[in-house]
This record gives C-alpha cells, sequence and structure tokens, in this order.
C-alpha cells in the first residue's frame, strides 16, 4: 500500500504492524517504493521549472523617444509619439506604446507605469506658464477609462523642463496607453527632447 | 539513518543502517522534499502575486489640509492589507522587506500666491522604515486644479501607510478639495 505526503503527494510505503515489528511494506519492495518517489518528485520539479521563467520574470517594456518633436503650439494636446522600443519581456509586444494587443493576453494585469518627458522652448519662454503631460488609459471599444496628469510651471526662458508621471493601473487586451503634452507658453513653440524621454511598464501581478 | 546529502541535508540510508526500516528512510525523504517544495511554491505565488494593494478616492471631497484622505474603493488587495470599514486611511504593509510605496493626487487649488502645495506619503511609525515622501508643487494661480504624484521604494517593517496635503505661502487656504486620489503599495523583495 502506499501513503502520500499532505501537500505535494509523495508516494511512500504505508506502515504496517507486524509481529516483528513496524515494518513498511514487504522487503524487496524498497527500490520499487523509491522509484515511484524519485518519478514523483521529478514531476513536481520539472512543474516548478516550467513555471518559473513565466511567474517570476514580470512581463515588462520600456519605450523612447528617439526622434525630437518640434513646433508644438500652445494651448492644444498634442500626441506624444514614441518610436522606439529599447527592451521589452514577458510576452508584451514590440510595439513602441504601453499597449496590451496581438497575441500577448498573458500580461493582462496591474501594471506601474512610467513616463518621463523632456522639453525646452524654441524660443522666448513665458515665465510662469503651465507644461503639462497627460496619459489616457484606452480601450479600443469602451474609450478613455482613466486619465492621470502632471503639470509643471516654467522655470525660466529656455529652461529645460521635465514632466514626469507615474500610476498604477489595470491593462486588459485591447488597452493602450497614449501620453500627451499641452503647455501655455505663448511666445515660442515647445521641442520634446530625446535625452531624457521615456516610458515604461512593468506588470506588478496578474489578473486575480 | 547517518547520510545527508550536501547542500539541502536531505537523508538517506547507510551501510549502518537497517533494511527492515527502508520504508521509514523513503517517507523521511518524502517529508523532506515535500517541505522544500512547499517553499518553492509559496515563493513562486508570492513572487506572482505579491502583496500589493490600490485605493482610490472616487468620490470628490473637501479636506483640511494636513489630515489624512480617506479612501473610498479598493481595486486591489492580494494580501488583506487594506479594510475601508476598519480605517479607510490606510494600507497595511503586512511583511518586513522592500516595497514600492505611491500615491497620484488630483487636487483643487490651494488659494496661495505665491506658494506650494505638497503631497506627502507617510507611515504610522517613525522606526518602520517608510521615510515621509514630499512631492512638492509650486502654486498655479489662476488654475483650478492640481497634481502632484510620486513613488519611491523603501525597505520598511510591517506598518500603515497614509497621505496628506499640506500648503505653504501667502493666502493659502485651510482645506482644499480631492478630486482623485490613488494610494498603492507593493511588496519588491524580501531584504
Amino acid at each position: 500500500m502506499t501513503s502520500y505526503t499532505r501537500l505535494q503527494r509523495l508516494p511512500y510505503p504505508t506502515p504496517t504492524r507486524k509481529a516483528t515489528g513496524t515494518e513498511y511494506n514487504e522487503r524487496g519492495n524498497g527500490a520499487l517504493d523509491l522509484q515511484r518517489l524519485a518519478e514523483a518528485a521529478d514531476r513536481k520539479f520539472a512543474t516548478l521549472d516550467a513555471a518559473w521563467p513565466n511567474e517570476l520574470q514580470h512581463p515588462s517594456k520600456v519605450i523612447k523617444l528617439g526622434t525630437s518633436i518640434t513646433g508644438m503650439g500652445n494651448g492644444s494636446d498634442h500626441v506624444i509619439t514614441f518610436d522606439t522600443t529599447l527592451a521589452t519581456a514577458g510576452g508584451l509586444s514590440g510595439s513602441e506604446n504601453l499597449d496590451i494587443q496581438g497575441s500577448n493576453l498573458d500580461a493582462i494585469g496591474w501594471y506601474h507605469i512610467h513616463f518621463q518627458v523632456s522639453s525646452i522652448p524654441g524660443g522666448t519662454a513665458n515665465l510662469g506658464s503651465r507644461r503639462q503631460i497627460h496619459a489616457d488609459v484606452f480601450h479600443f471599444s469602451r474609450g478613455i477609462l482613466e486619465q492621470y496628469y502632471n503639470e509643471e510651471l516654467e522655470p525660466g526662458s529656455g529652461h529645460v523642463c521635465g514632466n514626469d508621471l507615474s500610476f498604477i493601473t489595470y491593462l486588459d487586451y485591447d488597452m493602450i496607453i497614449n501620453l500627451y503634452m499641452f503647455h501655455t507658453n505663448t511666445s515660442s513653440t515647445l521641442t520634446i527632447n530625446t535625452t531624457a524621454t521615456y516610458g515604461s511598464m512593468t506588470r506588478i501581478c496578474p489578473a486575480v | 539513518m547517518t547520510g545527508t546529502t550536501a547542500t539541502q541535508n536531505l537523508t538517506y540510508p547507510t551501510s549502518g543502517d537497517l533494511l527492515k526500516d527502508q520504508g521509514l528512510y523513503i517517507q523521511t525523504l518524502a517529508e523532506q522534499l515535500e517541505a522544500r517544495l512547499n517553499s518553492h511554491d509559496a515563493d513562486l505565488a508570492r513572487s506572482k502575486v505579491p502583496p500589493f494593494a490600490v485605493v482610490e478616492v472616487l468620490t470628490p471631497n473637501g479636506y483640511p489640509l494636513s489630515l489624512p484622505f480617506v479612501f473610498d474603493t479598493v481595486l486591489i488587495d492580494t494580501d488583506g492589507m487594506v479594510d475601508l470599514t476598519v480605517d479607510a486611511r490606510k494600507i497595511k504593509l503586512t511583511r518586513t522587506g522592500w516595497w514600492n510605496v505611491g500615491i497620484y493626487a488630483h487636487m483643487g487649488a490651494s488659494g496661495c500666491n505665491p506658494g506650494f502645495f505638497s503631497l506627502y506619503l507617510d507611515s504610522d511609525t517613525n522606526t518602520s522604515g517608510v521615510p515621509i515622501q514630499q512631492f512638492q508643487k509650486e502654486n498655479l494661480v489662476g488654475y483650478s486644479a492640481m497634481v502632484s504624484e510620486g513613488d519611491v521604494q523603501a525597505n520598511v517593517l510591517p506598518c500603515d501607510i497614509h497621505a496628506y496635503a499640506l500648503s505653504s505661502g501667502t493666502s493659502c487656504s485651510s482645506s482644499f478639495t480631492l478630486n482623485k486620489a490613488r494610494m498603492w503599495a507593493y511588496w519588491v523583495r524580501d531584504l
């Protein structure tokens, strides 16, 4: 007869009381019992080995602006279109967007999103004017689900200004995060620099 | 049973052990393997779905400055970290380790002219390892909404975290409107 450990169900011979004392089964079965345990342990470790890469290495992606965006006038939203994928892992697509589309269903879950945008006026800057970025969490069927903003004030004429935005959101299939910039500098258009304009997504956990 | 493997201390019989006890040796080995597999399963489960909670203020509220935000919605809680019925201001960090904690807030104007509006993330104990985080925003005169956010990675002992806002400057209001806020914490790794 065979007994099993409580959780992992690893087999071992069942103890039986005999006249000579406690024995576990007929002599000569030891090799077979050991083989059963070895094969059960092998299956458990094979399952673990298969699970580790998928479950420990969380989907992640970093994108970058590779070509400057110039001539952004004031008073309206300008789309920041990233054009370079620096790294992608864990089933996310190679697109230059923070998104879950195509065949990467396994990547659905809760994500930590981060954007950093570096901008500078092309000429004279209006001190105290606003530079705002906002991120829309967009579903292709349901539209904008959430919006996140960050505003900074013009630090001084000709100065580079950094906008930084960090938030947690749930990303389902067919969702994308769009990034926009808005500014109120009336004396000059704005350029978004390539040197420090990035976006990143890292999954914290899958849908639970 | 006198033999043990080099790194995992798994036991096996050697020449001095009795053949009749072979079943006991196998049972012992099975239980030792189970203990290690259980530990690996727990590590794997915690890495895949870490302790993680997000709370949100969805309904705009007026707040006196310096008082903790009161959250009305739990978006996710994987480890019993939030109970709005007991205390709607806090997320409980449930284990020692490295955590990412953060706050995003969309606030009404402070009235300061000039001045600063600051968003704070703090723990309930000074010894927890979470430094007070201040995310400062210069007052945007003439605009009705201000936004501040930030997050930090900290190595902490179990504790509670909360968020609040302060203003400083000229003619600041004593209260503000919180249009939306989202506070989070997730475990990153053990110390």
